[in-house]
């Protein structure tokens, strides 16, 4: 069982600084690289730690900072983005989604590569349309950078922890306000604001994803269509206004530090849980104990899944999971909200029995519980897998209105 | 006809006239544009992933989506394609899309070496183009329910702005209250960060895929004097970025397309100076000097331009 809260996780921000870029010297030496260049936002900031705005895609991709990694140089470069406070070589910001700016950054890059602008091999994670218009990074041998920043970000360092559990501790407080604002009558507008009011006070200044307040249909027939046959679970959902009984699912993630919390719980409206509610509660509770029980490094994600899947078969005649079968049983956090590790996907048995636990992996665990014409349970928490276990981020939040049994 | 499915006829006319047989979309901002589907909004750029394709010589569509909520009835739930976490299934879609394996040339939004070999596989006989380009010309002429749907984005900005120029305390009690407040009149997702520094504030919003948004110097100068007066006076049809340097402000300044968000064209100090404005263009318009900070939406039109953000207490 976890402990009843996180260990005390303390950001040392040059320590993450220099630890990530030392992983990342590291990788670009094992893949052969004598240069990454990045553009997708997470990844600019794993390698100079300049902070992605939480903004629409339009606008983050048309004022986007560049970042590139030159092997066996101590700083990287930042093209754009601000540079204060960084430890980086700066360089003017460019306009990579129209043609003149991709072709200001092809100049540029021309400049930093040096004599790897010819016949070097550099690896890139997207080109705009721009970019490839102008032939940027033309005269290189171009590979995948997402592959090299995969291998760095799936152990994560002491204080990526700390960047986790901030923004999970940060979130939770700023949804225990929202709870206090569920009532009969309240509209998803209200709790939406509610939530991004107390974020910004909680020193949070990135909201990743438009919050989730999804009521759910008791009954499959009664919600949305889906391609599964299964639930319909997180989706745009208007402004609807929330009445007693409704049952709630939430969704919440902001980054502190570029590092994403993932909040999840289930709420009613206005009364207490009636039985047959609580029942699947009790349920994904017993789930979430083997989970816990079985997360180990050495451990397969498969015997992770079996363990869970194990917990709830009394409940389930068609042998089926206890998760979405869109999504998974355990998806990992960090730079972005879903990335490695991912247990109980569509990969399928043999991706999960091919694959084992390691420390420095972030684990978010979502079963999810329905009994169609009750309805359902599902919630999320985060641990990280240690040398000899795993401890959790965040933590320690309520799972009101539902009572955990003693 | 609904608003999605004119802007959908200009998307595929546009992709058409370029020789686009299939358009293979990653960027939400060009899949809300061309299905009106609402999904779920999230922050920031995204890598490359196919999540709509568009087959330009029939009109079919397939979307990543595994709930038909929020999606138009005009894409079927057998059109839908479900999250997925497998590169093979990716594979098996795209191979399986009618059309694909013939199509002569296949558009995409962006680039990535991974999905351009992908596409090389699926589309063997292809060329694989970037038609950004040929998007964002589509989209910067705005249709008039284009228009109205900025003008409401804007007035939830708008209150946003005013919210926090009321608030009292410091710039971070002022910033979370005026989030609050735009929340509350209708959006919890951003378009450009919202700024609190001082007596300076800009917002802006996204309301039904359509950005809204202005800023102000609180209690600065009147219209006609702000800095960015000049530049709105010059947004005129076939003016060009030439023009409008000649009247900018020494200060920062920025005019760009405003739409369903960022929008081209992008003209300041340095680049567009051979954009040319066009009537029905819809443009944020923002200009710094000193102190005074001024940015509002304007349509570009026949008879001159339009400030359509609304005006702050």
């Amino acid at each position: 069982m976890p402990a009843a809260t996180a260990p005390e996780l303390e950001l040392d921000v040059g320590r993450l600084r220099r630890e990530r870029y030392a992983k990342l010297q590291a990788q670009m030496a094992a893949d052969g690289l004598d240069a990454l260049v990045l553009l997708h936002g997470p990844h600019v900031a794993y390698a100079t730690d300049c902070l992605p705005e939480a903004v629409d895609v339009t606008h983050a991709s048309a004022n986007r900072p560049v970042a590139v990694v030159m092997a066996d140089h101590p700083r990287p470069c930042l093209l754009g983005g601000d540079p204060d406070g960084l430890d980086v070589d700066a360089h003017p910001a460019v306009w990579p989604e129209i043609d003149e700016g991709a072709a200001d950054l092809g100049a540029q890059l021309n400049a930093i590569l040096g004599r790897h602008a010819r016949g070097g091999r550099v690896g890139i994670d997207l080109m705009t349309g721009a970019m490839r218009r102008t032939g940027v990074l033309s005269g290189t041998e171009v590979a995948d950078a997402a592959n090299t920043l995969a291998a760095v970000k799936l152990h994560k360092t002491i204080d990526e922890l700390a960047c986790i559990h901030q923004a999970q501790a940060r979130t939770s407080r700023a949804m225990a306000s929202v709870y206090e604002a569920l009532t009969p009558g309240v509209r998803r507008s209200e709790l939406a604001a509610v939530f991004l009011r107390r974020l910004r006070e909680e020193g949070i200044d990135a909201n990743m994803i438009d919050v989730i307040f999804q009521p759910m249909a008791r009954r499959l027939d009664d919600g949305p269509r889906t391609t599964t046959g299964h639930l319909a679970f997180p989706t745009w959902s208007g402004d609807p206004v929330y009445a007693e009984g409704d049952l709630i699912w939430v969704d919440a993630g902001s980054d502190y530090h570029g590092y994403a919390s993932d909040f999840g719980r289930t709420w009613v409206v206005g009364r207490w849980p009636t039985p047959a509610e609580q029942r699947c509660f009790v349920r994904w509770l017993v789930v979430m104990n083997a989970a816990y029980e079985a997360i180990a490094p050495g451990v397969t994600f498969a015997e992770v899944c079996a363990a869970a899947t194990a917990a709830d078969a009394p409940h389930r005649p068609d042998g089926d999971h206890p998760w979405m079968p869109h999504f998974y049983l355990v998806h990992g956090v960090g730079i972005e909200s879903a990335e490695m590790p991912f247990l109980g996907t569509d990969n399928g048995p043999d991706f999960d029995a091919a694959h084992t636990l390691e420390p420095g992996m972030v684990m978010v665990l979502e079963p999810a519980i329905w009994e169609d014409g009750t309805g359902g349970y599902r919630a999320e928490e985060i641990v990280a897998v240690t040398e000899d276990g795993w401890i959790p981020l965040g933590g320690g939040h309520p799972y009101d209105p539902f009572e955990v049994p003693r | 006809m609904s608003l999605h499915l004119q802007r959908r006829t200009r998307a595929v006319d546009a992709l058409a006239a370029a020789g686009i047989d299939m358009l293979v979309a990653g960027r939400q901002d060009h899949i809300n544009y061309i299905t009106g589907a609402h999904q779920l909004w999230t922050a920031g750029t995204r890598p490359f992933g196919p999540v709509c394709t568009l087959n330009t010589n029939t009109g079919e569509i397939y979307l990543l989506s595994t709930w038909d909520e929020g999606v138009p009835d005009d894409i079927d739930l057998d059109h839908l394609h479900g999250i997925t976490w497998n590169g093979a299934v990716i594979y098996q879609r795209l191979a399986a899309n009618p059309g694909m394996a013939t199509a002569q040339r296949v558009g995409i939004d962006s680039w990535s070496p991974g999905m351009a070999g992908l596409l090389s596989a699926v589309a063997p006989n292809a060329e694989i183009v970037p038609t950004d380009d040929v998007l964002s010309r589509a989209r910067r002429t705005k249709l008039p329910s284009e228009v109205d749907a900025i003008r409401a984005a804007g007035a939830v900005a708008a209150a946003g702005a005013a919210a926090a120029i009321a608030q009292s305390g410091t710039d971070t009690q002022r910033l979370a209250a005026g989030v609050e407040a735009m929340a509350l009149a209708g959006s919890s997702t951003p378009a450009a960060e919202p700024q609190v520094k001082g007596p300076v504030v800009d917002f802006s919003c996204l309301r039904s895929h359509y950005e809204g948004g202005l800023g102000r110097t609180a209690d600065g100068a009147p219209p006609d004097v702000r800095p960015h007066a000049n530049l709105i006076a010059a947004c005129v049809p076939g003016a060009t970025g030439q023009d409008l340097r000649r009247v900018a402000p020494d200060g920062d300044w920025l005019v760009r397309g405003s739409g369903m968000g960022f929008e081209s064209p992008v003209i300041n100090a340095r680049y567009g100076a051979d954009e040319t404005l066009e009537a029905h263009m819809v443009l944020s318009v923002s200009a710094t000097t000193g102190t005074e900070y001024a940015r509002d939406t304007v349509l570009v039109t026949e008879q001159g331009p339009e400030i359509i953000s609304p005006e702050l207490p």
